[in-house]
């Protein structure tokens, strides 16, 4: 296990490194400089000039891409363009708070519904709630969640007035946007639980402790759930995914002050240090979120053993 | 009636007759003809089918023998509500949003098929050379995947998109940077499994030279899974144009695809809802077609797969 764990981290290392190599390049091929948006319009050639060489954007780039990356590994990620002066570190975790507090609200909302339908609808398999939740299942990973999102906002938000919208002062704020990233979760997870659900009740061992005399709920306690829902913990990974690429538009439609939007914005500001920083962020977390679910799963589900030799198959 | 009371009498031999007992009562069908007998009994996936080809034909024929052009605009007329000579309205420019609709599709459905197709030719030669090839060539090519899907592929492509100039053809290029490597995988896991079963063996046996074998046997075997995965990587690539487009680094004006349309709709949100609904709807109708289509292909190509 420890052999594992400590390949799969050499992997991400070597995956971040290109990512670093991959993301640098194309920050230095981007058209104009940080120091063209509107918002510098007023400085001179030469003012312009001499925040480059602050910045030490004057020098060859093998020497901007060694520097980066000594400072990288000293945690520092250079200073943002845009909000003048501020650590990129600062940024990002300045973001952090509201990301993730809409992330983790939808993914508990998501699974809250996701499974409790997922397993009535086993249950009941080809009854009402089975055919309702299929079509959830369906709809949840076919409609985009920006669109989602903007017609919250319009209908719910703007129309009905019932939660507040287009700015961040409350929870109450953070309710709307939560519930149009939680579709993806709740789809994923319906669907899933209700395969493997299904999958566990056709087992012998089911029909033994029902012909035991087992009653209904104490069968599906004791069980199937038992069964059923440890495998739940794989689709972590898709759903970690989904938040990060929903957050980007989501947060921007509500006006969240997060990661997502920062990133965004940062693209459009040409905020390069910030755009890295936050490629890295995105890239580690992502990384050790698959790590951890592949870890968790073998511990959870002793039937499933890693070795060291078949990593990724 | 107790197995006593039968007389003895009404027993009698069988008769044979060795022909018929070779003849085969059902009628012959190649794997693919099953295949397609099983998708058939799927109604949902038959009607997602003809519906998707409804959509393709509208989306080539509709843009053309429309009155208007989808880059065409008239103030005279902006911003108005579905009628009959503009059965979705006008946007902001007074474009007709039913000619734009429908070239948005064209343009989204071409995103998504070539997308797919590129991760489909990469994926296929990657996977099934790693898989044929074995030993230090697998081992490296693994460790090269092993590399790329850490990747968070939508900032990727994201970061492509800034760098290179907007257009169809970047969109497509930047999709299929780290794209091909789930179709890479699931050729080469397949490939793997048929490598070792007795068919491949007693062809081996027989003569076949290797290259008849990756031809006649392996690949036929394993374009299940290089569909289903089409299937599935159509309305993704679909989505990751309308999700770059909406925010704002995808294609751009006048260029219509449904990710513009939806981006466009929405920030007329308020003076004109249907901008946004739909396009919204044509995107949600495609997405939830490919969708029950791809889950009844692999329903169809795999029946101990089904619930």
């Amino acid at each position: 296990m420890a052999k594992y764990v400590g390949k799969r981290l050499v992997y991400m290392l070597i995956t971040l490194f290109v990512i670093v190599v991959l993301t640098f390049t194309l920050m230095k091929l981007l058209p104009g400089s940080p120091f063209d948006t509107e918002r510098f319009s007023k400085l001179t050639v030469e003012q312009q000039e001499a925040a480059l060489a602050r910045y030490g954007l004057d020098q060859p780039i093998y020497v901007q891409f060694l520097k980066y990356l000594g400072n990288m590994l000293r945690g520092d990620f250079g200073t943002s363009f845009y909000y003048t002066n501020m650590p990129v570190t600062k940024v990002i975790f300045s973001r952090l708070g509201p990301s993730m507090l809409v992330g983790a609200q939808a993914i508990l909302l998501g699974l809250a519904i996701g499974l409790s339908l997922g397993i009535v609808a086993a249950c009941r398999h080809n009854g009402v709630v089975d055919n309702f939740t299929m079509i959830v299942a369906v709809l949840g990973i076919s409609v985009p969640n920006f669109v989602v999102a903007a017609l919250l906002q319009y209908y719910v938000g703007l129309k009905l007035g019932w939660l507040p919208v287009g700015f961040w002062k409350s929870w109450a704020c953070s309710v709307l946007p939560s519930i149009a990233l939680c579709f993806q979760p709740l789809a994923t997870s319906a669907r899933f639980i209700r395969a493997e659900t299904l999958d566990v009740l056709q087992q012998d061992y089911i029909v033994t402790a029902r012909s035991k005399g087992m009653s209904q709920a104490r069968l599906l306690a004791m069980h199937t759930l038992r069964n059923s829902i440890i495998p739940v913990v794989t689709l972590m990974a898709s759903m970690v995914v989904n938040l990060l690429t929903g957050s980007l538009a989501i947060e921007s439609i509500f006006s969240i002050p997060g990661i997502g939007g920062l990133f965004t914005e940062s693209v459009k500001n040409n905020d390069y240090n910030v755009i890295m920083g936050l490629t890295m962020f995105y890239s580690a977390f992502y990384m050790i979120a698959i790590l951890v679910v592949d870890v968790a799963y073998s511990l959870i589900d002793p039937r499933i053993r890693i070795s060291a030799g078949k990593g990724g198959e | 009636m107790t197995r006593q009371d039968i007389p003895s009498e009404l027993f009698a031999p069988a008769e044979f007759d060795d022909a018929s007992r070779e003849h085969i009562a059902r009628e012959h069908h190649s794997a693919l003809h099953d295949d397609w007998i099983r998708l058939r009994k799927n109604r949902a996936a038959v009607v997602c089918f003809v519906v998707i080809i409804l959509i393709v034909i509208m989306a080539i024929v509709a843009p053309m023998v429309s009155p208007y052009e989808y880059y065409q605009t008239d103030y005279t007329s902006k911003m108005q509500a579905p009628s009959r000579a503009h059965p979705f309205g006008t946007d902001l420019f007074g474009r007709d949003q039913w000619t734009r609709i429908w070239y948005g599709t064209r343009i989204s459905l071409l995103i998504g098929l070539c997308a797919a197709l590129i991760n489909l030719v990469i994926g296929v030669f990657y996977g099934a050379i790693s898989a044929i090839m074995g030993g230090r060539v697998d081992a490296v090519m693994q460790r090269i995947i092993e590399v790329l899907v850490g990747i968070p592929q939508l900032i990727i492509v994201i970061l492509f998109m800034m760098v290179l100039p907007p257009g169809i053809g970047t969109i497509i290029v930047a999709m299929s940077i780290t794209g091909w490597v789930n179709m890479a995988r699931l050729v080469r896991a397949q490939i793997l499994k048929l490598k070792n079963q007795e068919f491949v063996l007693a062809a081996q046996l027989l003569g076949t030279s290797k290259w008849k074998t990756i031809i006649r046997h392996l690949i036929p075997n394993t374009i299940s899974v290089i569909v289903i995965q089409v299937m599935f990587a159509i309305p993704s690539a679909i989505f990751t144009e309308a999700f770059l487009s909406f925010i704002g680094v995808g294609l751009t004006e006048p260029k219509a695809s449904l990710g513009v349309l939806i981006q466009n709709g929405y920030s007329a949100l308020r003076a004109a809802p249907f901008l946004l609904i739909f396009p919204a709807i044509a995107i949600v109708l495609i997405m939830v077609c490919f969708s029950i289509l791809g889950d009844g292909l692999r329903d169809a190509f795999d029946p101990r797969m089904k619930h």
